[in-house]
């Protein structure tokens, strides 16, 4: 994966496999966000509409309903936008993909990765001791495609974060 | 680079009253094994305003001792923070002032 800043955001060039993979994180994501939270797994749901300091903030069963509620809008919207990308990420899926992420979306872009990490470390239990061990100390390859999913994530992350940072060359 | 647009929302039928308005609540980030911490940084400037030196002192009290109180707000402005932090996959909670 290769990105730089350009006029309008940010240039990413991905090669097939890698655009192969981002097709996939996205499908799913759109997917998922289309789930009602009481639908979704009890860990994914956990992760994303979290009812962690509701009772202490005294929020009431309506006031909790209506920030579901809201969650849900603000992926909808997420969802929708990144139907949009996939539709020109999967034209000429076997050719690498260059594409632009205008600036002002990328904070959405950044968000919807991070969903995606935070979702499949919560379904597959992965916590800090899994994130550091070393490829030959995890012999499942289920768990073993989820870490490397999360820490490409990760990566991709970690250069939208650096390009944005107004201090960076 | 402008944030995520705030949901319209259903107009509340509660009355602020004056205790929602002191500065009383407390917007509390904790710790998790999954955020990066560059991440967290970048919400932290996104989300709260905080300078680049402001939000890596958060970030790494959240890092090193497990939780870190990011603002003292009235009730509707700490639960805007909880609700854009907790969007941006931050563990937040709030919890009344002592």
């Amino acid at each position: 994966v290769q990105v730089t800043r350009c006029d309008s955001g940010y240039e990413w060039v991905f090669d097939p496999a890698e655009r192969s993979l981002l097709i996939s994180v996205f499908e799913r994501l759109v997917r998922e966000y289309q789930v009602a939270p009481k639908d979704l797994s009890a860990e994914v749901r956990d992760a994303w509409y979290s009812s962690r300091g509701s009772r202490e903030a005294g929020q009431s069963t309506e006031d909790f309903e209506e920030w579901i509620r809201q969650l849900r809008q603000f992926r909808g919207e997420y969802a929708h936008k990144a139907a949009s990308w996939l539709q020109a990420w999967k034209a000429d899926e076997q050719e690498p993909l260059f594409w632009v992420l205008d600036r002002e979306d990328s904070d959405i872009f950044l968000t919807l990765m991070n969903d995606y990490r935070l979702a499949r470390a919560a379904e597959m239990g992965i916590g800090e001791r899994e994130m550091e061990a070393s490829w030959e100390a995890i012999p499942d390859d289920k768990l073993r495609s989820a870490i490397a999913e999360i820490h490409i994530m990760a990566a991709m992350m970690e250069c939208l974060i650096r390009l944005n940072d107004p201090s960076a060359g | 680079m402008p944030g995520v647009a705030e949901p319209k929302k259903k107009k509340r039928t509660r009355h602020l009253t004056h205790s929602e308005n002191d500065p009383g609540w407390r917007v509390i980030v904790w710790n998790d094994p999954v955020n990066l911490m560059s991440y967290v940084v970048h919400v932290f400037r996104q989300v709260l305003g905080f300078s680049e030196t402001k939000a890596q002192q958060h970030m790494l009290e959240v890092h090193h001792q497990g939780k870190s109180c990011v603002a003292r707000e009235s009730r509707e402005k700490a639960e805007l923070y909880w609700q854009q932090l907790q969007l941006r996959g931050l563990k937040t909670t709030i919890e009344r002032s002592n």
